[in-house]
């Protein structure tokens, strides 16, 4: 799989109207979301879950289902 | 009755009590205030007249028997990100955009404590940085030694702290905000579990990740701070139900049978041979308190860091996007490089991030919680640096300079866990080092028993750094 590069980054910021960004500054940005985005996908190869059906919104009641015994 | 000395409780006991007025603790502070802001650039504003004016009226209700609460006359300060609609909020910003003009939750919880807020404090450019630099306010700077940084984001309320400018400090930990400033300057911090405190009326900078964390010289500080602001708001929909416990009553438990797990993985690796000798000399004092230490394996440990990334750049760049396009200048190179990345990241990634949560929480508790009570680690694995070794701006050592310092704090955001610095020594720079206990959700109760039962044995939280002049 191809990592993000400058050039997406570039593209992506453009189309949201971001022409700030130049050339170092899209490589920055690059390697940061490649790295960010690399690791979502390491993750889901580790757990295997098939269809990633979790629901998000569940995290609060995870929290709370794991929560430190009272006593 | 030595103010500089005295813990947050002890004033608040005493000025209930008539041993001491609020007003003269409150003196007692802008002096302090006056003397160290030159040097560290503790505070954004400081709000000298109404605080006196505030004390003034805490003093009469004192007097006719009718004192507000359980912080009633004590002066705080908290980041400057905390909204009250008779001010503007500078969030760390030269040019800070419109916010609205909600009122912060947990300020209206501490005003109805009876706290007094004498300033705002100090913070990176939208909480979005690691070290306490900042191009627009001036860099906020260490107390034990101006040469090096106070950390951040959060980066006045441990300088305010440990310079014994305020008695207890809110600000926001969504990467090591709070734990990591606390560490640089030898005072507690805590996260606490995410949806245990309300962010209503709190600058966003990640919503699904920010929780606001305290800031103060002890236990017990940081016990009645957290009584006082956390449980249910309606006005924050991620915020727990859940009882909340009695955590000053649970200090005096003790911590003998308690298990202490030291992570034989990831966390340690990289740790300089000056703090791992604080960790372990840590380590034994607990040990002769009766704790067990024992080994843990933590749970894919190396993904955590960059899996809360995806969804802290992901939801800063929604929130900054708007303002970042026209104003593009307004923001430092590093902020709104990192604000931008979340334009590059893919809305799949993000999703997957989110999904992907409660199940990584699921293994780690079980693997980690089943074998001890409490986590031991480090919460920044290096002694403090200086502001130039870190002064990095935008260029290309951004990342690895911020991954170094938040290597140890941001995985327990991504995983919603609870987490105190503690300070546990000084390194070979004479810079305050830390230890860092993780617990279950919303085990603050437990990691504050620890840290007051270690407290008990040793002196670093009472220990104050010299104004050197």
């Amino acid at each position: 799989m191809r990592e993000i590069d400058s050039n997406a980054v570039l593209s992506l910021a453009r189309a949201q109207g971001h022409d700030w960004l130049d050339e170092a500054a899209a490589a920055r940005v690059a390697a940061g979301a490649a790295a960010a985005t690399a690791a979502v996908t390491a993750t889901l190869r580790a757990i295997e879950p098939g269809l990633l059906v979790a629901d998000a919104a569940d995290f609060l009641a995870t929290l709370e289902a794991l929560a430190e015994p009272r006593g | 009755m030595n103010l500089e000395q005295a813990t947050l409780v002890e004033v608040a006991d005493a000025i209930r009590a008539g041993r001491v007025t609020s007003r003269e603790v409150v003196e007692a502070c802008l002096l302090r205030i006056a003397r160290w802001q030159p040097s560290i650039n503790a505070f954004v504003a400081i709000f000298a007249e109404a605080a006196l004016s505030a004390a003034d009226r805490a003093d009469a209700a004192v007097s006719a028997g009718s004192a507000r609460g359980p912080l009633h006359g004590v002066p705080l300060a908290h980041k400057d990100m905390f909204f009250r609609p008779s001010r503007r909020s500078s969030l760390g910003s030269g040019a800070p955009p419109p916010v609205g003009a909600a009122q912060s939750s947990l300020l209206a919880r501490l005003d109805a404590a009876g706290a007094i807020e004498i300033g705002t404090l100090n913070m990176c450019e939208f909480a979005l940085g690691p070290t306490g630099h900042n191009a627009w306010l001036g860099d906020c700077r260490n107390p034990w030694h101006t040469d090096h940084i106070a950390c951040g984001s959060s980066s006045g309320g441990g300088a305010a702290i440990a310079a014994r400018l305020a008695y207890g400090s809110f600000g926001s930990d969504t990467g090591g905000s709070v734990r990591l400033p606390a560490s640089a300057t030898g005072v507690l911090g805590l996260k606490p579990t995410n949806g245990r405190v309300t962010r209503a009326g709190m600058m966003p900078l990640s919503p699904s990740i920010d929780v606001p964390g305290i800031f103060a010289r002890c236990a017990r500080d940081v016990a009645r701070l957290l009584g006082c602001v956390a449980g249910h708001d309606l006005r924050d929909a991620r915020i727990s139900r859940l009882p909340v416990a009695d955590y000053e009553g649970a200090l005096g438990r003790g911590v003998a049978g308690l298990r202490v797990g030291v992570p034989q993985n990831h966390f340690l690796e990289g740790t300089a041979g000056d703090v791992a000798l604080r960790l372990q000399e840590s380590l034994s004092a607990l040990s002769a308190l009766g704790v067990e230490i024992v080994p843990v394996t933590v749970p894919a440990p190396e993904h955590l860091t960059e899996l809360s990334r995806v969804l802290v750049y992901s939801e800063a760049a929604a929130i900054h996007g708007p303002w970042l396009r026209e104003h593009a200048r307004d923001y430092s190179p590093q902020v709104r490089m990192r604000a931008a990345t979340g334009l590059a990241i893919p809305a799949a990634a993000y999703q997957q991030a989110q999904q992907l949560r409660p199940e990584i929480l699921r293994r780690f508790v079980a693997a980690v919680f089943a074998t001890c009570d409490v986590l031991h680690l480090p919460t920044l694995g290096i002694p403090v640096p200086t502001l130039t070794e870190t002064n990095v701006g935008g260029s290309a050592a951004m990342w690895q300079k911020i991954a170094v310092l938040v290597r140890c704090t941001a995985p327990f955001n991504y995983l919603g866990l609870p987490a105190l610095s503690v300070p546990c020594g000084f390194t070979d720079n004479g810079l305050p080092t830390s230890f860092q206990l993780v617990g279950r959700p919303f085990a603050e109760a437990t990691l504050l028993r620890v840290a007051h039962a270690y407290e008990g044995v040793t002196d670093w939280g009472r220990r104050a750094p010299s104004l050197r002049t």
